[in-house]
Order: C-alpha cells, then sequence, then structure tokens
C-alpha cells in the first residue's frame, strides 16, 4: 500500500475541513466576544484555529494531510465570509506548515497525545510567525506579550493537541476510523498466521 | 473456460478483526454467468465483490493477498444504499459525469442519458430533476443506469433491495434484468424470491467465509434449505414456512379461534380469521383517542385524522404510500411535532413529549437515531438512569432486557458497532425498557433480515398479547397478514381504517402481482422454475427444519413435492 493520498483520503480530508471550515468560520465572533474579558483572554481560544490539521491527520495518518486539511478549512472559512478575509487563508497556510512539519518530524509514525499537542504548538509558531509582520505582537508591553504568547501556547496544547486526540478517540470508538486508516506492517504479516 | 472475474487462494483480514475473512478462498465466475452469492449476514459477500473488482486494495486499503486475480476490464456496480451512490446533485448530471470520464462527445450525451434511462425503465418528465426528489426505487434504477453507462462486462450488485420497499424492490429486478443482458451478473442478496429464476449459479457461504456449496440454484436450495433459514435469506415462502412452523403457531395460542375485539370507532370489522387480543381488552377504554387530530410540520397540516383509537392488545399496522404521512402520525402521536385537535392519553389530555414518554415507548426508523451512549448497557440503562432509579433497579432490569434480546455478550460494545440486527434490537430494547403500554415502531423491519424479522415480531406479538398495544408503520403485506389486528391507512395526509388486514395485504398483493404481468415478467413466468420445487417441499417439512436463533442447524426440506409453479403465481392462486 503507498504512502501516497488515494482519492478516498483526499476526500476524507475534505469533508472534514467543510467542517471545521465552518467552525472556524463561527469562532470568530466567539473570539471577538472574549475580547471583552481583557488581558489577552482571548487568545485562550486561539487553538480552536488550527485543529482541523490535527484532527484530519490522526484519523487519517498520511502525509500532507494536516496541511491539506487546515488550509481547506481556511478557504472555507474565507469563502463564508470570515472578517480575516484572505487573511484567514494565508494564516491557515503558515498554520497547515506549522502542524505539518511536527507530524514530519515524527516520521508520520506518531498518533499520541504529545505528537498532536507539539503539532498544535508546530501550528500555533506558524500563526505567531505570521502575527510578527501582520499583527500588533512587536508593540506590545513585555507583560502583555508574555500573556499573549503564553496563552496562545496553552491553547494549542489543550484544544489543538487534547481536544482534537479525545475527539479522534471517541471516533474511533465508534468503528468509523477503521477504514479510513492505512494498512500497518503487522495487518499484513497476520495474512499469513 | 472464458473467466470474466475470479481470484485464487485468496486472503483477507481487516485491520483489527480477530480472524481472516477470507482463508484461500478460490472462486470463478465464467463469462455470460448469473451469479449469486448467498450466506450468512457479515461472512464477507460484499467484500469479495470489492475484491473481485479491485476496489480493495485500490481504493479501500485493506490488508489482502492472492495467487492470482482476474479483474474484468469494465465492470460496474451497484450498491446498496440508494441515498449515498451519486455525486451530482441531478439526474441529467450524475449521468453527464459518468459519460465524460468515458470521453463520450457532450453532443452525445443527452441521447445516451435518455438511452440509459429508457433502459432502467426510468421515465422522468424532465432529465434535469434533483435527485433528492426522486423515490428510493428510482435513485437505485439511476444507480443501475450510471453503472450501465460504463458498459461494463460484468455488473456487480450487493444487495441493491435492501433498503426497499416491496414496490422499489420489484422496479429495481427488472431494471436489473434489463441491465444484466449480454453480460456477467454477479449478484448478493437476502431477498431471493424474484431472482431465483434468473441466476444460473448460486454460490452459498459459510460464516467463515469458506464456500458451502456451489452449483445450479436447484441443486443447493435442496440440498440446503436449512441454511437459507439460518442465514435469514427471504426466499419464496418463507412465511409460509414460518407460518406453518412451531414457533409461530406456539407464540401466543394463536390458530383459527381469534376475535377483534369490539370497535365502535372503527368500521368494517374483519371476516374470518380474527385475532384474540388480551382478555382486559374487549370492551375496555381505549389507552389512546384521537379527534380531529392534525399533525404540522411547519405551518402546514400534513395529516388529518377525523377520529381513531387505540386498545390494549391492538396490533395497528399504518399503511399507506411513501410520503402519505406515516411517519409523521407516530411524531405527531409523541408530540415530537406540533398537534392540534383532541388527543386522549387514558382519558386524559395527552401532555408534552416528556409525560408521553412514560406511556409510550418510540422506535425510530434507523436505530442509529436512537443511540445516545457509547455502550449496549449504558444505552439500555439511559432512560432509566434519567429517572433518578436506584442503581440496582436500573441493573436488574438492564441485565433481563440484554438476555431478552440477545445483547448480553455485546453489552460494552459501541452501539455503531453492532449489527443491523442487533442495533434494531438495541432499540427497541432501550425504547421498551419503562414497560410503557404503548409502543410506536416506525418501520422496525425495514433491510432486515428474515430470522432477525421473525424474532422481532414474536417479541412484539408477546407483549401485545399481554396488553401492549402497538402502531407500527410498515410496507411488507405478509407482516401486515399475519400480525396486525387492524389497518390504518394513510393516504395523502388523511387516516382511513376501513379495511381488515386480510383485505389491506390481498389488495396489495394483487397490485404487485399485476405489475408484473403488464411490465411483460411473462417470460420468467413461463420457464418452469428450477428452484422452487426446494421452496414448495418445504410445507411438508419437519417442524425443526425452523430452528430457534441461537441454535444451529434443522432438516433439508422434504422434496415430496414436485417441480410447482413459481413463488409469485403461487401467491396468485392462494
Amino acid at each position: 500500500m503507498s504512502k501516497g493520498l488515494k482519492l478516498t483520503d483526499i476526500l476524507v480530508t475534505a469533508v472534514i475541513a467543510i467542517v471545521f471550515g465552518l467552525i472556524y468560520r463561527i469562532w470568530g465572533p466567539v473570539y471577538d466576544l472574549v475580547k471583552v474579558v481583557g488581558l489577552q483572554a482571548e487568545q485562550l481560544s486561539y487553538g480552536m484555529w488550527f485543529i482541523a490539521s490535527t484532527v484530519a491527520f490522526l484519523i487519517i495518518r498520511k502525509p500532507g494531510v494536516a496541511l491539506i486539511a487546515e488550509v481547506a478549512a481556511a478557504f472555507f472559512e474565507m469563502v463564508l465570509g470570515a472578517s480575516y478575509s484572505v487573511e484567514s487563508l494565508t494564516y491557515g497556510i503558515a498554520q497547515g506548515l506549522g502542524a505539518e512539519i511536527v507530524f514530519a518530524l515524527f516520521a508520520y509514525r506518531s498518533y499520541s497525545l504529545a505528537a498532536a499537542v507539539l503539532a498544535g504548538i508546530g501550528a500555533g509558531i506558524g500563526s505567531l510567525a505570521m502575527d510578527v509582520y501582520k499583527g500588533y505582537m512587536t508593540e506590545l508591553q513585555s507583560w502583555n506579550l508574555a500573556l499573549y504568547l503564553i496563552f496562545r501556547f496553552i491553547s494549542c496544547i489543550v484544544i489543538t493537541g487534547g481536544l482534537a486526540y479525545y475527539l479522534v478517540k471517541a471516533l474511533e470508538a465508534t468503528g468509523v476510523t477503521r477504514i479510513v486508516r492505512p494498512v500497518s506492517e503487522e495487518d499484513r504479516r497476520s495474512l499469513h498466521d | 473456460m472464458d473467466v470474466a472475474a475470479g481470484v485464487e487462494k485468496l486472503r483477507l483480514k481487516f485491520s483489527g478483526a480477530p480472524a481472516l475473512t477470507f482463508r484461500d478462498l478460490s472462486l470463478s465466475i465464467r463469462r455470460g454467468e448469473r451469479v449469486l452469492l448467498l450466506g450468512p449476514s457479515g461472512c464477507g459477500k460484499s467484500t469479495l465483490l470489492q475484491v473481485l473488482t479491485g476496489l480493495i486494495p485500490h481504493a479501500v486499503e485493506v490488508p489482502v493477498s492472492y495467487e492470482s486475480i482476474v479483474v474484468p476490464g469494465r465492470w460496474g456496480f451497484v450498491f446498496q444504499d440508494p441515498d449515498t451512490q451519486f455525486c451530482m446533485p441531478f439526474v441529467d448530471e450524475e449521468l453527464a459525469f459518468v459519460l465524460e470520464n468515458q470521453c463520450v462527445p457532450r453532443g452525445q450525451m443527452i441521447p445516451r442519458i435518455e438511452q440509459l434511462l429508457e433502459r432502467v425503465g426510468l421515465r422522468l418528465e424532465r432529465l434535469h430533476m434533483p435527485i433528492a426528489q426522486l423515490s428510493q426505487g428510482m435513485k437505485q434504477r439511476l444507480a443501475i443506469a450510471g453503472a450501465l453507462a460504463l458498459e461494463p462486462d460484468v455488473l456487480f450488485v450487493d444487495e441493491p433491495t435492501a433498503l426497499l420497499d416491496p414496490e422499489g424492490t420489484a422496479q429495481v429486478w427488472e431494471a436489473i434484468r434489463a441491465a444484466g443482458e449480454g453480460r456477467t451478473v454477479v449478484i448478493v442478496e437476502h431477498k431471493i424470491e424474484r431472482i431465483v429464476d434468473y441466476i444460473d449459479r448460486v454460490v452459498l457461504f459459510d460464516r467463515g467465509g469458506g464456500i458451502t456449496a456451489d452449483g445450479r440454484p436447484a441443486d443447493v436450495f435442496a440440498s440446503f434449505k436449512h441454511r437459507l433459514v439460518e442465514d435469514g435469506i427471504w426466499y419464496p415462502g418463507v412465511w409460509d414456512d414460518y407460518t406453518a412452523g412451531r414457533r409461530y403457531s406456539g407464540a401466543s395460542g394463536r390458530g383459527a379461534n381469534r376475535k377483534l375485539p369490539d370497535s365502535p370507532e372503527t368500521t368494517g370489522v374483519p371476516a374470518a380469521g380474527g385475532r384474540e387480543t388480551s382478555a382486559a381488552s374487549a370492551g375496555t377504554e381505549p389507552l389512546i383517542r384521537l379527534g380531529g387530530f392534525e399533525v404540522y410540520r411547519g405551518k402546514e397540516a400534513k395529516l388529518r385524522v377525523r377520529s381513531a383509537d387505540v386498545r390494549p392488545g391492538e396490533w395497528i399496522a399504518v399503511v399507506g404510500p411513501n410520503g402519505a404521512g406515516k411517519s409523521t402520525l407516530l411524531l405527531g402521536l409523541m408530540r415530537l411535532l406540533r398537534t392540534s385537535g383532541g388527543y386522549e392519553l387514558n382519558g386524559r389530555p395527552a401532555g408534552n413529549t416528556r409525560e408521553l414518554a412514560d406511556q409510550i415507548a418510540f422506535v425510530f426508523q434507523n436505530p442509529e437515531f436512537q443511540f445516545v451512549t457509547n455502550s449496549v448497557y449504558a444505552e439500555v440503562a439511559f432512560s432509566l438512569r434519567k429517572d433518578k432509579r436506584p442503581e440496582s433497579e436500573v441493573a436488574a432490569k438492564t441485565e433481563q432486557l440484554l438476555d431478552a434480546f440477545e445483547l448480553a455478550d455485546r453489552r460494552d460494545q459501541h452501539p455503531f458497532l453492532l449489527s443491523l440486527g442487533q442495533k434494531r434490537r438495541l432499540s427497541v430494547a432501550s425504547a421498551i425498557v419503562k414497560e410503557q403500554r404503548i409502543l410506536l415502531l416506525d418501520e422496525p423491519t425495514f433491510g432486515q433480515d428474515a430470522r432477525n424479522t421473525f424474532a422481532l415480531l414474536e417479541k412484539l406479538e408477546e407483549w401485545r398479547a399481554r396488553g401492549t398495544a402497538i402502531v407500527m408503520v410498515t410496507h411488507d403485506p405478509d407482516i401486515v397478514r399475519r400480525f396486525a389486528t387492524r389497518v390504518w391507512e394513510v393516504e395523502a395526509g388523511e387516516l382511513r381504517a376501513e379495511r381488515s388486514p386480510q383485505e389491506w395485504a390481498d389488495a396489495v398483493e394483487a397490485a404487485l402481482s399485476g405489475a408484473d404481468s403488464q411490465a411483460g415478467a411473462a417470460a420468467p413466468q413461463a420457464q418452469p422454475p428450477l428452484a422452487e420445487a426446494a421452496f414448495a417441499g418445504a410445507r411438508e417439512a419437519d417442524e425443526d427444519a425452523l430452528p430457534e436463533p441461537a441454535s444451529v442447524g434443522g432438516e433439508p426440506a422434504d422434496l415430496g413435492r414436485t417441480f410447482a409453479a413459481v413463488a409469485v403465481n403461487r401467491r396468485k392462486e392462494r
């Protein structure tokens, strides 16, 4: 079985991306609402915007899936009229790349909570890279910047990492993920027992 | 021997499965053959079709190995679910998509599409019709047209009528006969009544994915009749066998002496062979009384009931054409849709859904829609736990139900991992947990095999005999004839309760047979039916030929009878 993406993989990724694209679109107003609390509290919710990459990879477990899912979801968010307009897409590319690189560093073999969390952080770094250029990060006072970064990373860990992992675990219990995952060597060997 | 499709020494194992699905299986299909693959649910027949077409392992990754394989150069596949086979929203676009992939020039597409639709008997007012507006039978015929558009050498059909009503089933088999002309056809099916005379080879699989029998239909059916019963196949005469068997007549002391309760509201008490309802029912107060009852979807009243009632021990079959409002009626009775008008429950005006849930149990058509927990046990225990019953009571009740529904060994499994029959049993078990006196079921036997269907009907009959009132939406005239005490006919949003179960069932079967002869199905009926002898002999067979669900084995049918008429003809003669 090749490690390349088959049509079914792409279709499943696309469906996941559509669902999360919608969530991303709705998350914009949620984020704005949390801003009212002040003190960079809305950064705690930021991790939701990377979650398609980790969920898609944990379900399908193939190279490229995290990037495709994130970009597709970001694109769909943009098309639905997100307030960030084209930035939704460009940020999505950076975030997807961040997650994809982390999964690649694990040689696409790790599907653990740790891998998901680190991928979340990777995506977070991608978003921060974009923020440095497009946002006002560098203008912030150090205490403010500290809050910003810490909350952002907490969000990556909890939402992009933890929430994605447990979401996929719940899906696995229903058995729907069995058919989309690639075949392992162990499965192939057990054919000849 | 010209092999159209085949595989040698196939080994296949799904990830995480405890055992191999196929161990060194070899099967080859000759050009021009019409093969039927039969066997118990879950034994791998559909998987085998997917291997023979190359879908496994190229589209779906499953560990598989074989010595050699012959995949047809051009093949078409028709799947089971009418709703999941299309990628375009419109009929013409769907077929155009297939033609596009065949590099058919644009100018030739419309004539080709019209030709294909004509072939499968699909007459539409216009080509640019949304697929969602088609009936399920029409959708399946469209799927067959799509497969035909590929100009396949081999046509694979995987339980195409499992999710269709009797009318849709008849239409689809007609379309497949038309589509299969001049081609090799490989069929997996459970409802074989309409195709026993069409196929020329039967391959019978066992539970472990090996082949028990492979030969001419007459031979296989004659020697392995007990397997058909065990595997829950809907063969011609299956209802007659069941009725003649011990379990049906023993189930509730039925027989010739049955009487319908006195029901002044409903006209037309049926003629011979009424049903003995429980002692309490005759002359008792109705459990439900409807008067000027209307059920709304949005602003519109979709269903009107002038007057009707439901008494203990009744089994009311709600019948009618698709879209007439049968499900709407049930949802209205449960107040899941807005209603107006007189609705009395146990003599008092009915309350909201929560109050109704204590008296009325509701079972959805798709069992998956009811599942809210992650394990079978939790699913059954759910309502009791919500009512804050003591855990000991919950445990006792749940265990009892799990045993009664044969789900005890699956108690920790996720509901979505169960088979269709098990899901259905779970949905009924979790609905009836409060021992409600009224049970509403929306097509509970839909898509089920014969064994599960009979088991469920017997269970319902048990409850009915104890005084539970059953209101069940169904399409199946066989069920109505043998189990219903009354029929509510719903047509265009109006409820009528005039005909008896027998009258209605007769009318429906006459209409179906009439449609057969009209459509020129003379050819199959004219030929001496090969396989019918095996089925025909069943009437004299030993009663033990009908095993309990859990047991194995039974005795082959007694072949005292000679070749007789086709099962469809037999029904007409009755």
